[in-house]
């Protein structure tokens, strides 16, 4: 029965991932994204990972995507008239070759798989009590062995904040007041 | 669960490529950026079907397979707000989000 | 040699060789410092001091060597001075290491008393010059090294020196390299003298193998011991080899041709390194390696011929030479010739001290001759000279000095250092008489070409253009060691009288602890000594053709140049041949100088420009078009860029998995 639902999540989060990928309105893709990463949160779930699992929910399906669908409106992209600038010119030559790379990606990584002799637990996978990913341990293993990492990555976030603010940010040299001045409310 | 590993990691691997294919096949920014946090996701996918099989061989959980996604997390965080950014960027400039425009205008007109 | 082994640990011998490259490095720095200087500059400033410097160096380093010899008077023992293992290799050990005996303490008093004098000339001779300081720093060097040459008492300590004299002669032959003449002058010096370079490594490497050490006083008692039966055939041949070293340094035949083209340098140079010291440091080695060189006497035998065929060859060359100095050059290749004939009859103190009298008379001749050339406005032509004595009766004094004492006028030093290795070669018997023979008739030679030299420059008419030259004399800075020499020239003799004189022969006894080995080993083969009345007879029969010539080739020379165009034009062909030295320069110039250009210039058509340009080309032209395509790729298109990391990473993993990895 749990085994069945994993089966659906993954269907559901392959599903949604083609849609990504090929729906024509960046809207819809990001609903897409919203729908596979939620299956990926179920397949955590499922596997053990609770925490990883709302963490997935939180931060991807909270914030990340948010963010996505945030820029996506910002710049008018489910507009029509976006939408049909926006209609790709891919070239015969370029679709098979993305199509041939991503397909043999795929053929190596399946091979890989078939190839790995992954011994079978013999009393099954664990599930303990707190998970696979119990919170105590997580937080002794980041603040523990994992320290400079840690630091490393809050280091990155504030530089991101940073970095995304001066990015963000219009340009000085703009030469219409006005203009610039509506478009920094809007950023 | 009872599912072999072996399955995670082949859905792992299709969602890689499904991923990969976006981001090779999309002209939208942001699209492919949204291709990109796909393929960190199957990633990460990758990274905790191995915690889960290391756990089931040794009889306890182990640290690193969470650790590590929780990291790609952050960076993916980090990415999309980075990437979103130059992409508000590069709209103001050139008033699209094809990746068609960031291409030198030379190459681009070829390719058409 | 048990008297090696000496005092230890003194440090003070490397003063002597460390005060002039001190002096070099800061004569040297001086003239750096002076290239930085606008041209306008005043550089006068440090003019004097750069030569002050230099005379300073090599005073402090002749008071050090005069230190080194009033303590081996004193004392028995030599000094040995090691600073550390340079090369410690296993069993073999090479070290940095001066040795004060009585053979090096003689060569560095010659060489910095010597070298003192002519440094001091030289502040006058090269004033004006550009390149003063750098003249300087070379001049201190090459002391240097010359010092390093004699004072190590291994035989790669000498060599450091021996390629070091090499470097400076190059350096300062080259000196006004802005005529090509002279700069390929020195290429030719440089050349040749690696050929003799190459023989003496290799006689250096069969020393090393088969003795174990290059230490001389190793090589000495080794070649002593092994002589007693038969000296291996190896050790000969480390001898000839050796020799053939010598031969490059020390310009005889087959390797003399350098020295008469290395007068392009400055004259105090030709006199410092091309008449009183560098080409002496054969003689040196011989002497120094004796005990070797007497155990293998057909090595000696050879040294000797070459010696004597050298004299003879290059005596007949200076008689028909015009240019000054090229008499003077080939006069120093003959007086070499002397001290290996010397040499080859195992004369070992006979030839050092034939090499102390000639480095003080020929030395004097050079400097007389720059002071000539100097107050000439760097006239050489001897035919357009003459009458000078009036113009400049100093060096007019001077010369005459030198000139009897090198064509052995009676009681000179020449006389007695000459008569001596003559006399030596008649004792010796049967071969040696030949060379006795040889050696007889290059003193009647050298008599007759010295005489002819000073007639046509001092006596006779005024040939030279009255207008254009104002001959005058030079300034007491380059006076001075003229007079120091011509005393030494003239008085010289006393260090070696000859037995008949009831004296003691100075340099004899105090050279007899180091040529004792090589006379002992030689002691079967020598005769013995001369009888009074044979060696007064010599000594008569060596004055009178002294003499004879002297006064012929003065007179037939004095009414000016008809003697000698007399001669080209009734031999015309042996007049050319002998003022090229036989032709055997051009003989090396057909048969090995012109077969090595035209096979270089064809293996640098063939090789070079065909194959390594055109492989380094085609290589270029392959990277430029390969380069274009891939740049092609370089499109700026993000997708293709997207497929070429995907494909490459699907790639890259595939070949991972086939490994196995």
């Amino acid at each position: 029965m749990v085994d069945l639902l994993f089966y659906v999540a993954a269907a559901v989060s392959v599903l949604c991932a083609l849609g990504v990928v090929v729906s024509a309105n960046p809207v819809q893709s990001v609903m897409m994204l919203l729908g596979s990463f939620t299956g990926i949160a179920l397949i955590y779930l499922l596997a053990g990972f609770q925490f990883l699992a709302a963490i997935q929910i939180l931060v991807y399906g909270g914030a990340i995507m948010v963010l996505f669908l945030f820029v996506v409106m910002l710049l008018n992209q489910g507009d029509p008239v976006a939408l049909a600038r926006e209609q790709g010119v891919l070239h015969k030559e370029q679709l098979a070759g993305g199509l041939a790379v991503a397909g043999s990606a795929l053929a190596v990584l399946l091979v890989a798989v078939a190839r790995t002799d992954l011994p079978r637990p013999i009393f099954g996978y664990l599930w303990p009590e707190g998970g696979l990913d119990p919170l105590l341990g997580m937080a002794q293993a980041m603040f523990g062995p994992y320290v400079l990492a840690f630091e490393g990555a809050s280091v990155l976030l504030l530089a991101t904040a940073v970095g995304v603010m001066t990015l963000a940010k219009r340009q000085r040299n703009k030469p219409v007041a006005a203009a610039s001045t509506s478009e920094e409310a809007s950023a | 669960m009872n599912v072999p590993t072996e399955h995670l990691l082949i859905l792992s691997a299709i969602l890689f490529a499904i991923g990969m294919g976006g981001f090779l096949l999309r002209r939208n920014m942001i699209v492919v950026l949204m291709s990109i946090e796909l393929m960190l996701n199957a990633a990460n996918l990758a990274f905790l079907a191995g915690a889960r099989q290391h756990a089931a061989l040794a009889g306890h959980w182990v640290a690193e397979g969470p650790v590590m996604v929780t990291f790609v997390i952050a960076v993916a965080a980090v990415e999309a707000a980075v990437g979103l950014a130059l992409v508000i960027a590069f709209y103001r400039r050139k008033q699209t989000v094809s990746l068609d425009r960031l291409s030198p205008t030379g190459a681009a007109s070829k390719a058409n | 040699m048990d008297t090696t082994i000496a005092e230890t640990g003194q440090l003070w011998p490397w003063l002597i060789p460390g005060l002039p490259l001190m002096g070099a490095l800061l004569t040297g720095a001086m003239h750096l410092a002076g290239l930085r200087r606008p041209k306008n500059d005043d550089k006068a400033t440090s003019k004097p001091l750069a030569a002050n410097i230099a005379i300073l160096a090599m005073a402090a380093a002749f008071a050090f060597s005069i230190k080194g010899f009033l303590a081996l008077r004193g004392g028995e023992a030599n000094i040995l001075s090691t600073s550390y293992d340079w090369i410690p290799t296993g069993d073999f050990t090479v070290s940095w290491s001066l040795m004060i005996d009585h053979l090096s303490s003689l060569m560095t008093l010659v060489v910095t008393g010597v070298g003192l004098l002519i440094h001091i000339y030289a502040a006058g001779y090269m004033k004006g010059d550009t390149g003063y300081a750098k003249f300087f720093a070379y001049l201190n060097l090459f002391v240097a090294m010359m010092l390093m040459l004699v004072l190590s008492d291994n035989m790669v300590g000498t060599f450091v020196g021996w390629e070091g004299v090499g470097l400076c002669s190059y350096l300062l032959i080259g000196f006004w390299y802005k005529d090509s003449w002279r700069a390929e002058a020195a290429q030719k010096a440089f050349v040749v003298n690696r050929i003799g370079d190459a023989a003496f490594l290799l006689g250096m490497f069969i020393l090393a193998t088969t003795l174990g050490s290059l230490d001389y006083s190793a090589i000495n008692s080794e070649a002593s011991l092994l002589a007693k039966p038969e000296l291996p055939w190896k050790l000969s041949l480390a001898a000839l080899l050796l020799f053939g070293g010598a031969c490059g340094k020390s310009a005889q035949i087959p390797l003399f041709v350098w020295l008469p083209d290395a007068m392009a340098g400055p004259t105090p140079v030709s006199a410092l390194i091309h008449a009183a010291t560098m080409v002496t440091s054969g003689v040196y080695l011989v002497v120094r390696l004796n005990p070797l060189f007497a155990a293998a006497p057909l090595v000696l035998t050879l040294i000797g011929a070459i010696g004597a065929a050298t004299a003879f060859v290059a005596g007949t060359s200076a008689l028909r030479q015009r240019d000054l100095k090229g008499v003077l050059a080939y006069s120093t290749v003959s007086q070499l010739g002397y001290m290996f004939l010397a040499l080859g009859v195992g004369a070992f103190s006979s030839a050092i001290f034939h090499l102390v009298t000639h480095a003080f008379f020929k030395a004097l001749l050079f400097l007389a001759a720059g002071s000539v050339i100097h107050g000439m406005n760097k006239e050489q032509d001897m035919h357009k000279m003459g009458g000078l004595k009036a113009h400049m009766p100093k060096t007019c004094l001077t010369f005459i000095a030198g000139a009897a004492a090198l064509s052995g006028l009676p009681l000179m030093s020449g006389f007695f250092s000459k008569d001596e290795i003559l006399a030596q070669a008649f004792a010796g018997g049967g071969v040696s008489l030949i060379l006795w023979a040889v050696g007889l008739v290059t003193a009647a030679i050298t008599a007759t070409y010295t005489w002819r030299m000073v007639a046509l420059v001092f006596f006779g008419k005024e040939r030279f253009d009255k207008q254009a030259v104002h001959p005058h004399e030079s300034g007491a800075l380059m006076t001075t060691p003229l007079f120091v020499l011509a005393l030494l020239s003239v008085g010289g003799g006393i260090l070696g009288l000859p037995i008949v004189f009831h004296a003691p022969h100075i340099l004899g006894e105090w050279l007899a602890p180091v040529v004792e080995p090589g006379q002992a080993i030689l002691a079967a083969a020598h005769n013995g000594h001369l009888s009074h009345l044979t060696e007064w007879i010599l000594l008569g029969v060596g004055a009178m053709i002294a003499l004879g010539c002297a006064h012929l080739a003065f007179h037939a020379h004095r009414q000016g140049t008809q003697s000698d165009l007399a001669f080209e034009t009734k031999h015309p062909e042996l007049a050319l041949s002998l003022s090229n030295a036989w032709g055997i320069d051009r003989a090396y110039q057909v048969m090995l100088v012109q077969p090595v250009m035209t096979a270089a210039s064809a293996i640098s058509t063939l090789f070079d420009l065909a194959l390594i340009d055109g492989a380094v080309n085609g290589l270029g032209r392959f990277a430029q078009r390969l380069g274009q395509r891939v740049s092609r790729q370089a499109s700026g298109h993000l997708g293709a860029y997207g497929l070429t990391i995907g494909g490459a990473a699907c790639a890259l993993a595939a070949i991972w998995m086939w490994i196995g990895a």
